[in-house]
């Protein structure tokens, strides 16, 4: 027994189960039986709505009513309360049933303009195919996961509706400079490895990604001059060999003005990495604005993909991603600014100023070509790449490239 | 409405206008004097196995 969606709590169920109970009893049947989950309230009230009279026992989550059927000769309040139900004068709109009672055997029907899928409830399997003809249909033995498979077919469809788009092509790029840093490096380290701060930050420039500015300083008087020439607000970031993820191992000092400040953040990073600390990076500190992510990941099979989402230390916590294969359509880079959770937040809706949509479009279609250009690039994290009105700027970037061959994406194989 | 029913099962249909509003249906179980009815809610579904017949 099932209630559509949007016809609920109007009685609906109680009136089938009036009715079915009418015509047990006129079949002679003696005893109705149902199990119902125990959550399943709505089920529940129903019996109880109907005035029945009733057993339940409980057990395993589930519920077991059984309602004993008066007998047709029975006297009584319940057997006058059937009768009234059974003469109800209840009447239909045929032809509206006409597809209901009658439905279109799609296997031997012409194709249809719509995606199908049938349900066989006996059957063993969870699905599989079944052919009539040149029509396949795939059967479910669940109609939940029919609707489900419709719905996947209805957004696919959605898809491939959009406009295709094109991947834009920039005047501006250094792409031999930025092989020239990949092959050099893997020269050295043919197995590959993390590029260092200037190195991905040479090969990022060289496909315009905007980058913050920063200066490698080795000792605190270094940092405070570098500090000075950045206008005395900066941060300074430990540069430790093998350290990735710089802010949750506490590398990172934000927010500091003016020498003293400066050379207590040195000390403090020479405390915590002693021995290890190869440097600092001193960079400007950029306020304001919403932390985005900009990265690329190999996927064994469809190749580089772009992934973009809420970042800084939210990138993990909230798990705000999407990704696309690259290379990117202009509709792809919007597509992927709009499906983010905090897109709202990009786009200004919760009264702040919105970002520079228009720079953060440009950003991720460089950071498409770069992977494209450069299948070396096994992973490439821009984070946090900040988004504000006048512009985005990556602040952190790291780069891991392969000499392994990586597996050609079959799907790049088709013909265009 | 009511689809007529026979004594081994019974299904019917409820309308609101034009509209399918409802289903119920019992079935007679082998003591042939009890009918179980089935109430629609979430299924615990099975781990799902599939058959593969793609050509």
């Amino acid at each position: 027994m099932a209630v559509a969606d949007g016809k609920h709590r109007r009685g609906i169920a109680t009136l089938l189960l009036e009715h079915l109970v009418s015509l047990a009893r006129a079949h002679g049947v003696k005893v109705i039986i149902a199990e119902v989950l125990a959550d399943n309230f709505a089920a529940l009230h129903v019996r109880t709505d109907s005035g029945l009279a009733m057993r339940r026992t409980s057990g395993g989550g589930m519920v077991e009513l059984s309602t004993p059927v008066p007998r047709v000769a029975a006297l009584g309040e319940a057997s006058a309360y059937l009768d009234a139900v059974a003469g109800r004068d209840r009447h239909a709109d045929v032809a509206s049933l006409e597809p209901l009672l009658n439905p279109v055997p799609v296997l031997t029907a012409p194709p249809l303009p719509v995606p199908a899928a049938a349900v066989v409830l006996d059957q063993p399997e969870a699905v599989q195919l079944l052919r009539g003809g040149e029509m396949a249909v795939p059967a479910y033995a669940d109609p939940e996961a029919a609707a489900q498979a419709l719905a996947r077919a209805a957004l696919y469809g959605s898809w491939r509706s959009q406009p295709t788009g094109a991947v834009p092509q920039f005047a501006d790029l250094r792409a031999r400079d930025a092989r020239s840093v990949v092959r050099s490096f893997l020269t050295r380290m043919s197995g590959g490895g993390w590029l260092s701060a200037e190195q991905a930050d040479y090969l990022l420039r060289c496909y315009g990604i905007p980058m913050v500015d920063f200066l490698r300083a080795d000792d605190a008087d270094a940092a405070v001059g570098a500090a000075a020439g950045f206008g005395g607000h900066v941060v300074i970031k430990a540069d430790v060999p093998g350290l990735l993820h710089k802010t949750a191992a506490d590398a990172v000092e934000l927010d500091l003005y003016g020498a003293d400040e400066v050379r207590a953040a040195m000390r403090r990073l020479q405390d915590r990495f002693a021995g290890r600390m190869s440097g600092v990076l001193v960079e400007p500190m950029v306020t304001g604005g919403i932390e985005t992510i900009v990265g690329v990941v190999q996927e064994p099979v469809f190749g580089p993909v772009v992934v973009f989402g809420l970042g800084g230390v939210a990138t993990e916590v909230l798990g705000d991603r999407v990704a696309r294969l690259a290379p990117l359509t202009t509709p792809d880079a919007d597509d992927l600014i709009h499906s983010i959770r905090a897109a709202p937040a990009l786009l200004g809706e919760g009264g702040q100023p919105p970002a520079d949509i228009g720079a953060l479009r440009d950003t991720l279609l460089r950071v498409s070509c770069l992977a494209d250009d450069l299948p070396q690039i096994a992973e490439l994290d821009l984070n946090p790449v900040i988004a504000r009105p006048d512009g985005v700027i990556a602040v952190d970037a790291r780069i891991r490239v392969t000499s392994h061959r990586l597996a050609d994406p079959f799907l790049r194989q088709l013909p265009q | 409405m009511c689809q007529e029913g026979n004594p081994g099962m019974v299904a019917l249909l409820g309308l609101l206008s034009d509209e399918l509003a409802g289903v119920a249906s019992y079935e007679l179980t082998s003591d042939e004097v009890s009918a179980e009815i089935a109430f629609g809610g979430r299924r615990r579904q099975a781990p799902p196995r599939y058959r593969h017949t793609a050509t």
